[in-house]
């Protein structure tokens, strides 16, 4: 008896809670903050180097947005959590997964609200889905609602439940359905009678910040072209978002983002304290820090080499020259790709160009997602001696009188070799790489072009593509499985080293088969295991030679407190929760 | 005079119709266009940007874009920027009127500088202060703009280090808090924050004014009235201000309009670098985003901007010289 | 009588220009600094894109220069020690320290076989004026006068090397922006008030009369231009009437109704008038006309705003002495607008001078007045220009190197070095204030160039001489 009244009684105190709203409680062990440590008030001010574009989530294309900003980085139903890389529910309070595992089911919290006061509901991701599928709003979200060429579908159940239906089993599943949701009762009205223009034509940047309205910690208070934008508490998220104390959050009153068009004025700005958090990409701005901190001119906390970036730089050589059989044949060639590999100088590449600060990188996953890493898999260092044994063995062993190898017909070893002019980095990166190469006796003719006619002969498809060698980079790709839809098919668009449409060569089957068999897998350390093997297959066919990137820093200055713990500081998980920030000083 | 006026205009049409077109035809024929840049994004189709292509309307032959990009124009749409999707002129204008209050007061400085010292070093030409003047206005001369913009940064970053504020502020055009700020504040704090720019800016032209002021002065005071003046017995104050100056200052009115496009493009890399929210840096956005519309937007505006600067510069001399009439 | 008359001018010009000490010095600064550029190979101690990774030298300091024996203190032949890079990882500073255990004398005339030169592309040298000879280099002993970069090349024969760009873009772009100035001013000048037709009317008998005079060779040259004229005439009619025809068809698809209407008859407004001036009036223009609007034109574009548009129509892939010219070209193509038009004001008063009516009545061909007469009147405006035009296109091209617009490597630039240097941001200021060195170039090249000119216009300027 005793018993039963309890749990009637610890029932009503739930469904009083439910009424309220259902919380979500963000953990402590993602800041270093003690609990009860933090207090509410003060401003965060951080910057961006492009100014925005647009208020519209639907339009928005940049990098940094202020749709991003003002809903973490467009979170939705699910975000992942930063200690442990999986995915949590969040907007949803659980899921249910369907037996052949293409339908996802999940529960919407209840009690969440917009930033009007209005309802949060499953009618709001359905509108949304709406509208970023629909192709004359040219949302640039559109393209990751579709697997191959099949989209997934979203269906709503009842208010507070909505199901996600996928055209196949699909690793990325929780990334498409983790997209932020918009208020339905602002979009939906002009959709339905204006339609697409309509939706484009909605929150400009001079759009009255009074009719922005979202569910994250923060709403647009004002916003100054080129100068700067300012966010103000959401009052309505610290109801279904508190801390393990059950304070509301986010903390702050204010979240600002100064726009510097010119890195030098962003880091004049850090050091004299006007702006809080500074993300330095050289070793001269963490020098300048350094110094600042040091002469006690500045209050701040540096991270150093926290992670590499999720971003690589590469030699890609072509494989379709049907005009030129001799590089064809080269470049088809696993052993000269390795042989180049071994002519690249990655340690040179970080001294020089990253000021010591930079990791080298032997194949396609980023050196940052270190549980994808495969260790074992096949790599070619530098070692020029190496290379000119590969390229002995591939007939070139005599030199010419200029000093360069020439094979048994005399055909002089050498190619073309370009990029984007006015990088800086990669220039330099050729740079060393054509002096490294002439020390062995292969000519290197390197020449920097236009960005867009080198995207142009990239994609360019077919037997017949109009360059040799170019070194590029690529961002992009997800945590749940990190090679690209696009690039390691032989059809992918990205497939940048052949573009004829078919593989040429086994190991590329293979990695397209082992692709599609990990895209598709969803326990994920049987996937971790597949990725693997195709980064050993990869490591054996060098289909792209990888070079190296810089190194992930970052700076904040001491009034702020609540930031990540060290271990998950890194260009992936940043460097705080926006909510979870506080003004210490 | 109002014929002056008409025929001026009328032959601000071809004028202006050349710049456009100039500028939409160089702009054009560059390699690529504004959706280039996402080929290169896995997350996005090749299907996806071919149909963004033609909602640009940048799969249309040259020629028709600029006939349609006319026809919009007598409505007073100069387009829509790919980058913002928003009416250029929404896009530019702010960005304009930004320029032209760093625009406006570094001329104003110019004038209130130059012209004093002009005269100051006319009457005592080849002594040691006209040459430490002149040598001063050599050195503004001589850096360029956008290096010494980066040098003052570095030097008050500096000062603020050593004594806690700077006199003036480090870049930017408004400061935190702007918003709550009463509308006379509000212009305070702009021109507090243009002040530095805006001396850069000057920097670079005053040598040419001071130059040609002291010239002037010192042609003027050669002249026969002058010695009239002074031989019927004028007070020099009087000889100085009412006879001289007046006429030494006619041919710099004159060249107001002719300083405008000089001071336009100057404010240009200052702004950038001094993070002054000016057109420079949106223009430079744009040319590298090629958005289209926004740079033949800027030209068009700016281009007109000019012609009228021209135009008011005839005018002020007419006002100022009796000798002057237009027919 | 002419002949004499202009020598004493210019004699009296020096004799002014030399009193001028600012000028003067500015010549004498401007000279040293052309020889150095001219003979960049022998003033520069390395080659400029020399850098070893093994031992790195990446922003190492001015190399110190010993001039005292350590261990007697005696003055001793000027000698240097090796350095050795040390990353301090507190700071995130290169730290150079100095190997005491050799020493290496610095030679003059030294001779680096390995790092041979040529000069003006012809004469293959291997001399230099002082170096540390090819045993050092070999050792890892650097003699760097200006530091380096972050490569570790020698900023000093980087600088020394820049100056042949940066010195002779200014002085090439100017040259080449007078020639488009005095000729085109010259003509709208001389020219203003005739007409020239570029097409001729159809149906007016002239068009048809072929000229009847003179001998056979005589007579089938004038058939030929005649019908050449004529033909031209046709070809200029048909692409016109193409044009708005494709301009009408393409824009049918475009417009609403009401603006249909509005273009219809627009267009038929100009096929209207094209077909009456095809048919019966010649169409000519003024050459005044013609080039004043180009000048408006281009002076409607704010200055920044053309260079880079202008820069910008053209690929970045361009082969690097390619984008030297094209930097040129542009540099000209914005300026001589200001030129032309204070040329063209010169020659329309010039040409109502007595001496020309002169020359005019005496049947002087019309080549011969404008080479011999007009021009050389406009010739001290020009210099003068030309003097205070080169350090503003120097300026010009240190901008556009800002930008990342100017010239590339291999090559370099006083104005690519200084984008090396604004790139550093603070650090260039407080960690290696060496890079700031070609800003100083800079600055010197333009205030001299600007003493010269004022020297000039003072010399050539009668009624400034004192």
């Amino acid at each position: 008896m005793r018993n039963a009244i309890r749990l009637v009684i610890g029932l009503s105190v739930l469904l009083t809670a439910g009424a309220l709203a259902q919380v979500f409680t963000w953990p402590a062990k993602w800041t270093t903050a003690k609990p009860g440590e933090a207090k509410p008030g003060g401003t965060l001010v951080d910057y961006t180097i492009s100014d925005f574009r647009t208020m519209n989530p639907f339009i928005t294309a940049e990098a940094d947005s202020i749709p991003d900003r003002m809903t973490m980085n467009d979170s939705g139903l699910v975000i992942r959590d930063p200690t442990t890389g999986e995915w949590i529910p969040y907007m949803a309070t659980s899921w249910e997964v369907s037996e052949d595992q293409t339908e996802i089911t999940f529960k919407i919290r209840k009690g969440m609200k917009w930033s009007d006061g209005k309802p949060i509901t499953a009618d709001d991701w359905i509108m949304t889905y709406r509208i970023h599928m629909d192709p004359d709003v040219g949302s640039n979200s559109r393209d990751s609602f579709f697997i191959g060429d099949k989209p997934v579908t979203v269906e709503k159940i009842d208010d507070y439940t909505i199901k996600f239906v996928y055209p196949k089993p699909d690793a990325e599943a929780f990334a498409i359905a983790s997209f932020s949701p918009w208020p339905a009762h602002v979009f939906g009205p002009v959709y339905e009678e204006k339609g697409a223009e309509g939706i484009k034509a909605m929150w400009g940047l001079n759009e009255d910040p009074k009719n922005i309205v979202t569910w994250g910690p923060f709403v647009v208070e004002s916003y100054r072209p080129g100068e700067r934008v300012i966010f103000k508490k959401n009052p309505y998220f610290g109801e279904w978002n508190q801390d393990e104390a059950g304070n509301p959050l986010p903390y702050l009153d204010r979240y600002q983002v100064n726009i510097y068009k010119d890195i030098n004025a962003a880091l004049a700005a850090f050091l004299t304290g006007e702006v809080d958090i500074f993300g330095p990409s050289t070793v001269e701005h963490i020098a300048q820090i350094k110094k600042a901190v040091k002469e006690g001119k500045l209050d701040a906390t540096l991270k150093v080499n926290a992670s590499p970036v999720a971003s690589s730089q590469f030699v890609v050589f072509n494989w379709n020259k049907a005009k030129d059989p001799f590089k064809e044949k080269l470049f088809r060639s696993a052993k000269f790709r390795k042989a180049m590999s071994h002519l690249i100088n990655r340690q040179a590449v970080v001294d020089v160009v990253y000021g010591g600060l930079g990791t080298p990188m032997y194949g396609s996953v980023y050196p940052v997602l270190t549980q994808w890493i495969n260790k074992d898999a096949p790599k070619y260092p530098y070692d020029p001696e190496k290379a000119a044994q590969l390229l002995a063995e591939l007939g070139f062993k005599k030199k010419d009188k200029e000093g360069y190898l020439v094979d048994a017909e005399g055909r002089r070893l050498e190619f073309n070799l370009s990029t984007n002019a006015g990088n800086n980095q990669r220039e330099q990166i050729a740079k060393l790489f054509v002096d490294e190469a002439k020390k062995v006796g292969v000519k290197i003719n390197f020449r920097p072009i236009d960005f867009n006619t080198l995207v142009g002969q990239l994609l360019a498809k077919g037997p017949d593509r109009p360059f040799d060698a170019i070194i590029i980079g690529l961002t992009g790709g997800g945590l749940d499985w990190p090679f690209g839809s696009n690039v390691v098919p032989c059809k992918g668009n990205l497939h940048l080293w052949n573009r004829s449409g078919t593989c040429l060569d086994p190991r590329e089957t293979l990695m397209e088969a082992l692709y599609y068999k990990g895209r598709t897998t969803l326990d994920f350390k049987e996937r971790v295991q597949i990725g693997y093997k195709l980064q050993e297959v990869e490591g054996d066919l060098q289909p792209i030679v990888y070079i190296a990137g810089p190194n992930y820093h970052v700076a904040w200055n001491n009034k702020l407190a609540g930031f990540h713990p060290d271990e998950i500081i890194s260009s992936i998980w940043g460097a705080y929760e926006l909510p979870l920030l506080f003004q210490a000083k | 005079m109002s014929a002056y006026l008409v025929r001026r205009l009328i032959h601000l049409v071809p004028t202006f119709l050349g710049a456009t077109f100039l500028a939409f035809f160089v702009l054009q024929i560059a390699p690529g266009d504004f959706l280039t840049q996402w080929a290169l994004d896995p997350k996005i189709r090749p299907e996806t940007i071919e149909r963004m292509r033609h909602n640009f309307g940048l799969d249309r032959p040259l020629l028709l874009q600029y006939l349609i990009w006319l026809k919009n124009l007598l409505h007073g749409d100069l387009g829509v920027s790919f980058m913002y999707q928003r009416p250029v002129l929404e896009v530019v204008w702010p960005r304009i009127e930004n320029s032209l209050i760093l625009v406006g007061l570094s001329i104003l400085f110019l004038y209130l500088i130059g012209i004093p010292i002009g005269i100051y070093q006319a009457l005592r030409p080849y002594t040691l202060p006209d040459y430490v003047i002149s040598f001063f206005a050599y050195f503004g001369l001589a850096i360029p703009n956008f290096f010494f913009m980066l040098i003052l940064i570095f030097l008050f970053v500096k000062f603020k280090f050593a004594f806690g504020w700077t006199p003036f502020p480090i870049g930017g055009m408004t400061s935190q808090g702007f918003e709550q700020l009463a509308p006379w504040r509000q212009w305070v704090d702009i021109l507090w924050h243009a002040i530095l720019p805006a001396f850069v800016v000057v920097t670079a032209d005053l040598s040419g004014l001071t130059r040609v002021m002291r010239a002037q002065v010192m042609e003027v005071l050669g002249q026969d009235y002058i010695r009239t003046a002074r031989a019927k017995g004028l007070a020099e104050r009087v000889v100085l201000y009412k006879h001289a100056l007046r006429n030494a200052v006619i041919p710099i009115l004159a060249n107001i309009g002719g300083l405008l496009p000089g001071l336009i493009g100057g404010a240009g890399l200052v702004e950038v670098v001094a993070n002054w929210p000016g057109i420079t840096p949106l223009l430079l956005d744009a040319l590298l985003q090629q958005d289209l519309y926004v740079n033949v937007g800027i030209i068009a505006l700016s281009s007109l901007l000019l012609i009228v600067g021209n135009i008011l510069g005839d005018l002020l001399l007419a006002v100022v010289d009796p000798r002057i009439r237009y027919g | 009588m002419a002949e004499l008359r202009s020598e004493t001018f210019l004699q009296s010009a020096w004799r002014q220009f030399r009193r001028h000490r600012l000028a003067m010095l500015g010549g004498g600064v401007l000279l040293v600094l052309y020889v150095i550029a001219a003979f960049a190979g022998f003033f520069s101690p390395y080659d400029p894109n020399f850098y070893t990774l093994n031992p790195p030298f990446r922003y190492a300091p001015p190399t110190r220069i010993h001039l005292r024996d350590p261990e007697t203190g005696k003055l001793t032949r000027p000698f240097v020690y090796k350095v050795k890079r040390e990353l301090d990882l507190e700071t995130f500073t290169d730290r150079y320290v100095e190997d005491r255990t050799k020493r290496y004398p610095i030679y003059f005339l030294v001779r680096t076989p390995d790092q041979p030169y040529t000069i003006f592309k012809i004469f293959r040298w291997d001399v230099r004026l002082f170096g540390l000879g090819e045993e050092a280099t070999r050792e890892g002993a650097r003699i760097f006068l200006l530091g380096t970069d972050n490569f570790g090349r020698d900023l000093f024969s980087r600088m020394v090397y820049g100056a042949q760009v940066s010195l002779t873009v200014g002085f090439l772009s100017v040259l080449l922006a007078m020639m488009l100035g005095l000729f085109l001013g010259g003509l709208a000048g001389y020219y203003q008030g005739t007409r020239i037709a570029i097409a001729r009317p159809l149906l007016r008998p002239e068009s048809w009369r072929f000229p009847a005079r003179g001998g056979l060779g005589r007579r089938l040259l004038a058939y030929f231009l005649h019908g050449l004229a004529l033909s031209l005439s046709f070809v200029f009619w048909a692409g016109l009437a193409a044009t708005l025809a494709y301009g009408y068809w393409m824009l049918r698809d475009y417009s609403g109704a009401l603006e249909r209407v509005v273009f219809g008859v627009l267009m038929l407004a100009a096929a209207a008038w094209a077909l009456s001036h095809a048919l019966w009036r010649p169409l000519s223009f003024d050459p005044d006309d013609l080039v004043m609007r180009l000048v408006e034109i281009m002076a409607a574009i704010p200055f920044l705003f053309l260079l880079i548009t202008l820069r910008a129509a053209f690929p970045m892939e361009m082969d690097p002495l390619a984008t030297f010219y094209l930097v040129v070209a542009i540099l000209a193509i914005v300026g001589w607008g200001g030129l032309a038009r204070v040329i063209r004001g010169m020659v329309l008063s010039l040409r109502e001078m007595d001496f020309v009516t002169a020359a005019k009545a005496l049947g002087v061909p019309e080549l011969w007045i404008i080479l011999r007469h007009i021009l050389p009147a406009t010739a001290s405006y020009s210099i003068v220009y030309a003097s205070l035009a080169i350090p503003s296109f120097i300026l010009a091209e240190s901008g556009l190197s800002f930008l990342g617009l100017g010239i590339t490597e291999p090559y370099t630039s006083w104005g690519l070095l200084l984008k090396a240097a604004q790139d550093g941001g603070f650090a260039s200021f407080s960690d290696r204030p060496w890079v700031l060195a070609p800003g100083f170039a800079i600055f010197l090249a333009v205030l001299t160039w600007n003493f010269v000119g004022d020297g000039l216009r003072d010399a050539f300027d009668p009624r400034r001489r004192r």
